[in-house]
């Protein structure tokens, strides 16, 4: 079911926006491969994934890899509920955007 | 809102479609999957001491196989996740439970070569479901964002 078109001024941002998207395609996805995809630095990417974590929309992981840590992210249920409005609420836009000018061509 | 909402839409499609893209997965993915599928399938047609030790070992292959993707590809996603590629998912996983029950009856009946069979029928199964998952689910990202 579609949920009612909100717009979410957190996600909107490009960069959140985009990995939002990207979380919203996996079940979890490590921070090189959300950097490589959205091509921001670690510091860019580091401080998206910290105002989506402080808004309780995503959940960071770390996973020791070959003695290293490796991070990684996915939606809550919360983030997955606020980013599916967030697309409604761009398809509604986008729609009116799209809708033909009632009354073009009318010279009264 | 300071962004076209077709450029935000824009940006969701192309961000989506990057995720899998670039994953060109070795056909050993498919080969090591479709023995893990296999040998569950016939395991349940094998003498209880061996059904376990089969059992055990392809959950544990699962297991490996799951941190290899994670680590190679850097995501991951359930096979139950998508919502039009999870149909994909359901389909198999009743393909690969009906395939366990014709090993358990060919052992109640006595037929020695039927995990064989099952086996094998479930280990090319899962290679086909595998790879039609994938597709699906790549057509399903590409897709209409509703």
């Amino acid at each position: 079911m579609t949920p009612p078109p909100v717009f979410d001024p957190v996600i909107h941002a490009p960069g959140r926006l985009q990995i939002c998207a990207i979380l919203s395609s996996v079940d979890e996805a490590e921070f090189a491969l959300i950097r490589d995809t959205i091509k921001v630095s670690d510091s860019v990417l580091s401080k998206h994934l910290k105002q989506l974590e402080d808004a309780g929309y995503i959940t960071l992981t770390k996973t020791p890899v070959d003695g290293r840590s490796r991070t990684w992210a996915s939606l809550t249920p919360a983030g997955k509920k606020a980013f599916a409005a967030h697309v409604a609420e761009l398809n509604r836009l986008a729609a009116l955007t799209q809708a033909p000018v009632l009354g073009k061509g009318f010279s009264g | 809102m300071t962004e076209d909402p077709n450029e935000a839409l824009a940006r969701i499609r192309e961000a989506r479609e990057g995720v899998p893209g670039p994953v060109a997965y070795p056909v050993a993915w498919d080969l090591a999957y479709g023995a893990i599928c296999g040998l569950m399938v016939a395991s349940q047609g094998l003498p209880t001491p061996w059904a376990m030790l089969a059992l055990v070992i392809a959950l544990a292959g699962l297991a490996i196989c799951v941190q290899w993707w994670r680590n190679r590809v850097g995501w991951w996603v359930s096979g139950y996740s998508p919502k039009r590629a999870r149909w994909v998912a359901i389909g198999l996983a009743v393909i690969l439970i009906a395939l366990m029950g014709l090993s358990i009856w060919g052992k109640d009946a006595g037929m020695v070569w039927m995990p064989l069979a099952t086996g094998a029928a479930g280990f090319v199964s899962a290679i086909i479901g595998g790879r039609l998952w994938m597709h699906v689910w790549k057509r399903e990202l590409a897709g209409d964002l509703s």
